[in-house]
């Protein structure tokens, strides 16, 4: 049963990956390129997103179950600390390099060729490569706590 | 955009004549102005499918009790974190490569538009990697899921990546015209 919807899931989100368009390096390029020919694309498919996440989150306070038992997850700590920063940082030169973030990623498989393979592999060997690059400096730049 | 558009064109240009490179020209900026204009429709798209993707965030958390995250669920998978509920991950992939390749179909859509320096895209693949993992998060989690719950985490998260993105466009396109 949580497989069959963890297969719905993720089949809703690769159709909505490729309704959006986000499978397109061209717009998420376009969408980081504010000096050049900016396209806003992305920010609407953010909108979109957001508005049934919204509602989850409100449906998830009135419950704190999920529907197959597991218990919602919990609101994670808020410090921002340099893991997050220095994390987001490289993942923010990768995405705006090729224009590729995993979900598209993996998506980009469906359209055949070598190079979302490529970049699938570089991108796996990066998330067991990962934990090396963790810094342990979780109670530094403590922003809020 | 253009000059991509152009860089691809180059390759069927060494079989024709010049009068066909001329039409051809012809063609491809009217294609490119139509394009421009047709936006409204590429927002509505999106639009459109970010309902589609939140539609599925919202199942995985309310009924799985999961956060729609790719690279948290791919990555678990990969380095071996996520192994109790592996066929849960494993499903998720599945059914996202499956139907993207039914909706890729249906809409016509066969390329993803990427570039074919692979010095380039294994860099960007190893970058993504590293720092999803690192930050916990990608546009999935950090975006979707982080923003739509007001974490500050997230929004941090998603400031940090559109920002340093947006850089590394600037530089590498604008200033060193590497990509």
């Amino acid at each position: 049963m949580r497989n069959l919807f963890a297969l719905l899931c993720g089949a809703l989100g690769g159709a909505g990956l490729v309704v959006s368009g986000m499978t397109s390096t061209v717009k998420i390029q376009g969408w980081l390129d504010f000096t050049g020919s900016w396209n806003p694309t992305l920010g609407f498919v953010l909108a979109g997103a957001l508005i049934p996440m919204m509602v989850a989150w409100r449906l998830a306070r009135v419950q704190n179950v999920a529907a197959l038992g597991e218990p919602i997850p919990r609101h994670p700590h808020q410090r921002i600390e340099a893991n997050l920063v220095i994390g987001s940082i490289v993942f923010g030169v990768g995405w705006g390099l090729v224009g590729l973030c995993p979900g598209p990623a993996i998506a980009s498989i469906a359209f055949g060729g070598v190079e979302g393979l490529v970049f699938l592999a570089a991108m796996a060997l990066g998330m067991v490569l990962a934990p090396r690059f963790r810094l342990r400096l979780e109670n530094r730049w403590q922003v809020v706590s | 955009m253009l000059k991509r558009a152009r860089f691809h064109r180059c390759k069927f240009w060494q079989s024709a004549s010049k009068a066909d490179k001329l039409q051809a020209l012809t063609l491809t900026e009217t294609q490119y102005g139509t394009q421009k204009q047709m936006n409204y429709s590429e927002w509505i798209y999106g639009f459109g499918g970010g309902l589609i993707i939140g539609s599925g965030g919202l199942l995985f958390l309310l009924v799985n009790g999961r956060i729609l995250g790719p690279s948290g669920i791919l990555g678990g998978l990969v380095d071996g974190t996520g192994r109790e509920n592996r066929g849960e991950r494993l499903s998720f992939i599945i059914g996202l490569i499956v139907s993207a390749t039914i909706a890729a179909v249906l809409m016509g859509r066969d390329n993803t538009e990427i570039t074919d320096n692979l010095v380039v895209i294994i860099a960007a693949g190893v970058l993504v990697g590293i720092g999803t993992r690192m930050a916990n998060g990608c546009v999935g989690g950090h975006a979707v899921c982080g923003i739509s719950r007001f974490s500050l985490r997230g929004i941090a998260a998603t400031t940090i990546f559109v920002t340093a993105g947006a850089t590394s466009v600037l530089v590498l396109r604008h200033l060193w015209g590497v990509i």
